[in-house]
């Protein structure tokens, strides 16, 4: 863990109008260290998405970066050309967008779609490409027959897991889901978590996550920034963060979850219409957490009637 | 097993289902076929009880909300609801029936006429299903704060509101219905997950204050175990488990019941559910789905848990 292979600093990105100006990401700053999990939770409109496009420079207008550095191994990638920022994704960061599994071509067999990929962003012949496209497939334990197959042919979770298979093709250092689990029943759900799971210990690479549902993210990530109005408000390892929110928007999604055992409590989650403004930057409460101070109040739980 | 009492209009359950079978047909060019959609479903739904029917996508739940809300029709089976049949009501008792079984869906968003104001949408259901009402004007006041919303919102339009304030609306709108059932399709997963429990929450209080039974359509488990009294898991058409929620959940017996348990992310589990225990959790469920003999096996009397299957898996 020397250098961190995602430095995010003090990032704004504003959707800028003729009238006004939104900030969709506000200050704000992160770390991921090489092969760590840290994830992003908040609600929609939240700025996760924003973060994500913006790290890798996907943002279109009217988004704009008005602030703030991003480092990839120390590397500015904001400061990259066409070409190289050609060159550095998919081989050093691959996303998986929402609904990645719609972001197949439906007119083209699967393999066809591996080999664009490959010999695109790192030559190769077209055999070599194949080899390596049923050797993803058998990681995520797809029958490497399929590869003739249309993404028609194929259940949502077998499309989700060729896309991830397909951005895990170049052997990237990070790479970035965003909400890769959203409309798929549990079961599938699990059953990604877990290929997402072995992928990174055979193959290593940083994960920065990206949901709403806390349950799914405790589960998964090592540590977790929670944002709220393109803010983070708190910052942790995941099991101080279960154990210990201190920031009342963290509670209140982490009490959005109702758990599968134990007694029947009653939860409040956020009330209709709270809003938190004038957010203040983070502060170091003990080792490795952070919260923005706040003076709102710690929501209460009592018993369900 | 099974109850055989015949329910009678004013004790009975408030839902009574029966053999009830629904099939859609798909017909492709050289072949037709009809595809089960629900098959044998038996249910009740006691007066003032909510029962959450889980399951995943193509299970068939919405169905079965649908054929309660007269929006299908079953193929087979007796459904009855405060005592009295359903099949094949018409005109004046239709309507009378639809303002007594009401449904809250799943989008907020397309559920409310976005031209009118709030009290526009009030003020029409208020007029077509309590027209005896002479001051609406207070009765839609008394319905927005039922809901937990000041009565502000009643100049709004949709477009105006969040997504939890417009799912409120939604079910105040249903209240001024008078319902003694509200069938709840998916009611929170459009909604912003921190303002879920609060939908849930008011469901709850509109059971405990005006005895209203509900039906609570969910692929979500751990927010049925919140919500309802009873769940019932439905797979591929029928229910394979029921029982008290807190109780079922805990001591699953049906695979299917255990793979959807063991496949809910939970941060506090000891032992995780890996590949190979799904692929025999998979198996099991699929010997004890094609079963020649399904039966109802009653695991636990007083929280009413059975479970459906063959005589000898019961071992």
């Amino acid at each position: 863990m020397s250098v961190p292979v995602l430095e995010v600093q003090d990032l704004t990105v504003e959707y800028v109008s003729d009238e006004r100006a939104v900030r969709g990401a506000d200050r704000v700053s992160f770390t991921i260290n090489s092969g760590e999990i840290f994830g992003l939770a908040g609600e929609s409109g939240c700025g996760k998405s924003t973060i994500a496009n913006s790290i890798m420079r996907l943002l279109k207008d009217p988004a704009r970066i008005t602030n703030g550095k991003i480092l990839f191994d120390g590397k500015d990638v904001l400061g990259m050309d066409e070409a190289s920022l050609r060159a550095w994704r998919w081989n050093n960061v691959a996303m998986v967008f929402q609904s990645a599994m719609n972001s197949l071509n439906p007119v083209t067999r699967i393999g066809e779609q591996f080999v664009d990929v490959i010999r695109t962003h790192r030559g190769g012949s077209r055999a070599e490409a194949l080899n390596r496209a049923k050797e993803l497939l058998q990681m995520v334990r797809i029958d490497p027959a399929r590869l003739r197959a249309y993404p028609h042919q194929l259940s949502g979770g077998q499309r989700q897991r060729i896309v991830i298979a397909m951005a895990c093709a170049l052997n990237p250092r990070l790479l970035i889901l965003d909400e890769p689990t959203t409309a798929l029943d549990v079961v599938v759900q699990q059953e990604i978590l877990e290929q997402i799971r072995e992928l990174q210990t055979e193959l290593g690479f940083a994960i920065l996550f990206i949901t709403h549902d806390m349950s799914l993210m405790l589960e998964l990530s090592n540590r977790i920034g929670i944002m709220y109005g393109g803010r983070i408000v708190e910052m942790a390892p995941s099991e101080v963060l279960r154990d210990d929110s201190s920031h009342p928007y963290t509670q209140a999604l982490l009490g959005a979850f109702p758990p599968l055992h134990g007694p029947r409590v009653k939860l409040t989650g956020l009330a209709e219409g709270t809003k938190f403004t004038d957010i203040q930057d983070l502060e170091e409460i003990s080792q490795g957490h952070w919260v923005s101070p706040t003076n709102q109040p710690v929501l209460s739980q009592g018993e369900l009637s | 097993m099974t109850s055989t009492a015949t329910p009678q209009t004013t004790t009975g359950p408030a839902v009574y289902i029966r053999s009830m079978s629904k099939s859609y047909s798909s017909s492709s060019l050289l072949k037709r076929k009809r595809i089960p959609a629900l098959r044998d479903i038996d249910l009740e739904i006691q007066r003032g009880e909510i029962v959450a029917l889980v399951g995943e996508s193509g299970s068939g739940k919405s169905t079965l909300a649908r054929c309660l809300a007269l929006l299908e029709t079953p193929d087979s089976g007796e459904v009855l609801v405060n005592g009295k049949e359903i099949a094949g009501l018409k005109g004046a008792a239709a309507r009378k029936y639809r303002s007594d079984v009401q449904m809250v869906f799943q989008d907020p968003f397309g559920s409310l006429n976005p031209t009118f104001r709030v009290e526009h949408i009030l003020e029409r259901a208020l007029a077509l299903h309590q027209p005896e009402i002479r001051s609406k004007r207070n009765e839609m006041a008394r319905l927005v704060s039922t809901v937990g919303l000041n009565p502000e919102v009643l100049s709004s339009f949709p477009h105006e509101l969040s997504g939890g304030q417009r799912q409120r609306i939604a079910i105040a709108r249903v209240l001024a219905a008078k319902p003694s059932v509200i069938l709840a399709d998916e009611p929170t997963s459009m909604l912003d997950v921190s303002v879920r429990i609060g939908v849930l929450n008011l469901l709850h209080k509109l059971r405990d204050e005006h005895g209203i039974s509900i039906l609570y359509v969910t692929h979500d488990l751990a927010s049925a175990r919140y919500l309802s009294d009873r769940i019932a898991v439905l797979n591929e058409g029928r229910i394979v488990e029921s029982g008290e929620s807190v109780q079922l959940l805990d001591n699953p017996r049906h695979p299917y019941t255990q793979l959807l348990v063991g496949a809910v992310p939970n941060p506090d589990r000891n032992s995780t559910q890996d590949a190979t225990k799904r692929a025999a959790l998979r198996e099991k469920i699929q010997r004890w789905s094609t079963g020649a003999n399904l039966k109802k096996h009653m695991i636990d009397e007083t929280n009413q848990h059975w479970v459906l299957a063959e005589e000898s898996e019961m071992n």
